[in-house]
């Protein structure tokens, strides 16, 4: 911890430089005493008056924002809401903002209900964040970005094992019309 | 069904929001304070009572006066939207995926609803614009507005409306289906237009008088050219100036009529429109003479007893 104890009026300044050092290796109490102990000797400048709140938010080493979708709902009854949240931040607990909802069950219409806040994700996108997976599927299928590939793959196989099943089953079916006309004539 | 007849000496047709349409229309609706302010279902609550001076109470009076003009504007009279059948894009490699439609409505806060994206992703791959049903279905159920329901409630059906009618609740009705849809949409037309139906069937037209719906019944009417009944209930009640502005209206939609033609070469006014219109293109010209005669017999009675002390 460097600090320079020359004078007073830096020292609390150094201080909130050293802040930023702080960060990184010591915890959120060592913290709170390095700036209350200014406080409580009186060294207050309008240096010294410190947020609080941004200082206590939890600072992840490494971590990115990500897009995904937090699993909401009761038993047997999935919801889900586009999110975006810190990468290493549990599935359902506190995100940075929601952006939109995505109910998986199909309503009377037989419609699956995709709400999306298009201005803020371009936002979250232009900071950086990293969509997830199913998220990138869903706004493909919107149209707000172009098809993903996984999504055309399992098109792709999908026709291939029907296509597969379709000439297994043929010959199968042409066999068994052939024996069901058999016993008929007989 | 109000449409709009080009008329060459304008250059555009009268519509329902030109200034001196709605004029005509809100002199007509009349404002009577007692029935806009009628008491309405809401929290009992025990009366306040002021006391006031005369010049107290002018006031208080005008301040109602102006609450419930804002209480009587008219809701706007449009014309019927077209059906939306875009498609945005066409994938066909994607059928056989889903089984289901995806319906992507953006969210997005400070979008008017009319410009909102509402998207569909069908089973087959198209990507298409959704319908206006379908939209106005997933504004109500992202931005819910009081009222609203998500399916329309079944009074909106024909035989109950029969119902309704036969109460005498059109105001009722009227109010719910301005909540209820939209006022380019279909359904709120063909609803408008069973009640005013209604009301002119049986010449129920006192009960929007004073209300907002008048000068939509009104204008309905002239452009249908179903006056005649209109004319025969105001004159029954003495309203000869609110009479004089409708065959005035009338002769602003309709300019090429006999009628019009004729009242323009004698320029007449007041009660000689009345007969122009009831000798050239009434279609219950018998009534409207009568009761003209009636009014005309009881306004000399009337000014022979006021003369004669």
């Amino acid at each position: 911890m460097q600090c320079d104890t020359n004078t007073q009026t830096s020292k609390a300044s150094a201080c909130l430089n050293c802040t930023h050092v702080l960060l990184k290796s010591k915890s959120v109490r060592e913290l709170t005493r390095v700036v209350y102990s200014d406080v409580l000797n009186f060294n207050l400048s309008k240096d010294t008056m410190v947020h609080l709140s941004s200082l206590l938010l939890k600072h992840y080493h490494g971590g990115h924002v990500v897009i995904r979708l937090a699993l909401g709902g009761c038993t047997n009854r999935p919801f889900y809401r586009i999110v975006a949240a810190y990468n290493k931040r549990a599935r359902d607990s506190k995100h940075i903002e929601q952006l939109g909802s995505f109910d998986p069950l199909p309503n009377i219409y037989n419609e699956k209900l995709v709400s999306l806040n298009f201005e803020r994700i371009k936002y979250w996108i232009a900071c950086g964040a990293h969509p997830t997976k199913p998220v990138a599927r869903l706004l493909g299928l919107s149209g707000f970005f172009p098809l993903h590939p996984m999504t055309v793959t399992k098109a792709e196989r999908l026709r291939k094992t029907a296509g597969q099943k379709e000439a297994l089953g043929a010959p199968g079916e042409v066999s068994e019309e052939a024996s069901e006309s058999k016993p008929e004539t007989a | 069904m109000p449409g709009h007849k080009k008329c060459p000496t304008d250059g555009r047709s009268p519509q329902f929001s030109d200034e001196e349409v709605q004029n005509i229309l809100t002199k007509i609706t009349g404002l009577d304070l007692q029935k806009a302010f009628r008491p309405v279902k809401q929290e009992l609550k025990p009366p306040t009572y002021r006391l006031m001076t005369d010049a107290q109470l002018a006031q208080a009076t005008q301040k109602a006066i102006q609450i419930a003009k804002e209480r009587l504007k008219m809701p706007p009279v449009l014309p019927e939207r077209k059906p939306i059948d875009d498609v945005l894009a066409e994938d066909k490699f994607l059928e056989g995926l889903e089984t289901v439609k995806y319906v992507f409505t953006d969210i997005t806060y400070n979008i008017p609803h009319r410009e909102r994206f509402i998207v569909i992703r069908e089973p087959g791959g198209t990507l298409r614009k959704a319908t206006w049903e379908e939209r106005d279905r997933m504004v109500q159920l992202y931005f819910p507005r009081e009222g609203r329901r998500l399916t329309p409630p079944p009074v909106f059906k024909e035989e109950n409306l029969m119902v309704v009618f036969l109460q005498d609740r059109h105001e009722d009705i009227l109010d719910l289906c301005l909540v209820q849809f939209e006022p380019d949409s279909p359904d709120y037309r063909r609803v408008h237009k069973l009640t005013y139906e209604d009301i002119d069937k049986h010449g129920k037209y006192d009960l929007l008088r004073s209300t907002r719906h008048f000068g939509g019944m009104v204008w309905y009417l002239v452009n249908g050219k179903k006056i005649d009944g209109l004319l025969i209930d105001m004159i029954q009640r003495d309203l000869i100036q609110d009479t004089a502005s409708v065959i005035h209206l009338y002769h602003m939609l309709h300019p090429r009529g006999s009628s019009a033609k004729e009242a323009g070469e004698q320029q007449a006014q007041g009660i000689d429109l009345v007969k122009i219109f009831t000798r050239t293109e009434s279609q219950k010209a018998g009534y409207v003479e009568l009761a003209l005669q009636a009014y005309q017999e009881t306004s000399t009675e009337r000014s022979a007893q006021s003369s004669s002390p």
